[in-house]
């Protein structure tokens, strides 16, 4: 999922940039600031774990990677914006420590991941609720994952469309390889979501299911 | 050290920053294999890889090789006739220049002294790294935990069943510890 440098060219990365930078502003002002320091413990400790589960990535050859997000978790605990940050981060220390996702790219994953990811798991989340909320965290860990694919898929076919010799691979390939695999680490994510959430009530970190 | 010293090196660690920041999106717009080529191979010499050969073949040859292979054996699959591989490889020589690049900097770069304007934020950068280091610990702790207590070689189905015990014991002791971190860090800061 993680879009690697090199793979977009100046005139993707800077709008996304452009973009994920005051909405970074607008979270860290909201959310970041001294009133909201005994937050930052529960952000810390599941960025962690976001960063952990997504170590563990297989190449896949439409253009990117697959693996467990982590986002899902944080945007039903957090928020979707808080999520957003934190997954920035997460997105920031893997591409300087281990050379994954990169800096160029990172505004597109962020985007993806952080903002299209978090946000898919959370409306996901609340529309699931009312109809089964044992089955809620589950169907939004898998949508975080779906989208957050679909959207990296869309700025790969973007790239695509704008110079396909800067990035070779044709959109079937990149849908396919792409969607298919997310498909099924979602229902993973979905799985982790639903359990980690159960650790986290019965750790007395959440209040409600 | 002086404080004069310091400033100097925070000045010093926001310029390197910026720099590689400018570095890296002046490098993804290169589509020169030659220019490519000798930008991997001047940072090779200054950024000393032969200290840091395991990390480049362990993080960023191997996977972006397999990456870019894969995907030019897919297109052929898809398209059902060889493309041309020249973007391809081309495509991964702007990532391997870029990440390379980047993992130079953060080798002479104090992250904390350049991110020092915002102590919310390196406050949370210090609790994401203390927890990675020991959600790792834990993780491994765990894995032998269950070869040790299994009489026989653990299957699929052992791993999968202990996997959700250990994520939910993970997640629980993440959050105790990085409230202590947390704890720690406002005890000795102002923040």
């Amino acid at each position: 999922m993680h879009v690697p440098d090199g793979f977009l060219s100046p005139l993707l990365t800077l709008p996304a940039y452009a973009a994920a930078a005051p909405l970074w502003a607008l979270t860290i002002w909201r959310h970041f600031g001294p009133k909201h320091g005994e937050k930052l413990p529960l952000m810390g400790a599941l960025a962690a774990v976001a960063f952990i589960l997504q170590t563990i990535a297989i190449p896949v050859p439409g253009g990117t990677t697959v693996h467990l997000l982590g986002v899902p978790l944080l945007a039903i605990v957090l928020g979707p914006s808080v999520a957003f940050v934190s997954e920035s981060l997460v997105l920031l220390v893997q591409a300087v420590m281990l050379g994954q996702g990169g800096v160029t790219t990172l505004g597109v994953n962020a985007l993806c991941m952080g903002l299209g990811g978090a946000w898919a798991s959370a409306l996901a989340y609340r529309v699931a609720r009312r109809v089964h909320p044992g089955a809620a965290p589950f169907f939004a860990g898998w949508a975080g994952v779906f989208f957050s694919s679909l959207f990296a898929a869309v700025f790969l076919l973007a790239q695509h469309a704008l110079d396909p010799g800067y990035f070779p691979s044709p959109p079937p390939a990149v849908f396919t390889a792409m969607l298919v695999p997310s498909s099924v680490t979602g229902l993973m994510e979905g799985a982790f979501t639903v359990a980690a959430q159960r650790a986290l009530i019965r750790a007395k970190v959440l209040q409600v299911a | 050290m002086p404080s004069s010293g310091r400033r100097c090196y925070k000045l010093r660690d926001r310029a390197l920053v910026i720099l590689w920041f400018l570095a890296s999106f002046g490098l993804s717009a290169v589509r020169d294999i030659g220019v490519l080529l000798a930008c991997l191979a001047a940072l090779a010499v200054l950024g000393q890889a032969r200290r840091t050969t395991r990390l480049f073949l362990k993080t960023l040859l191997l996977p972006l090789g397999l990456l870019v292979s894969l995907s030019f054996l897919y297109v052929r699959l898809i398209q059902g006739h060889w493309p041309d591989f020249m973007p391809f490889l081309v495509m991964g020589l702007r990532a391997l220049n870029i990440t390379f690049l980047s993992l130079v900097v953060v080798r002479s770069v104090n992250f904390f002294e350049a991110l020092s304007p915002w102590p919310g934020l390196v406050r949370l950068f210090v609790i994401v790294l203390a927890q990675i280091h020991v959600l790792r610990r834990l993780v491994t702790e765990s894995r032998e935990a269950l070869t040790v207590r299994l009489p026989r070689r653990p299957e699929w189905r052992d791993v999968t069943r202990s996997a959700g015990g250990a994520a939910a014991a993970v997640v629980a002791l993440a959050v105790q510890n990085a409230r202590e971190t947390s704890e720690a860090i406002r005890s000795r800061t102002v923040q």
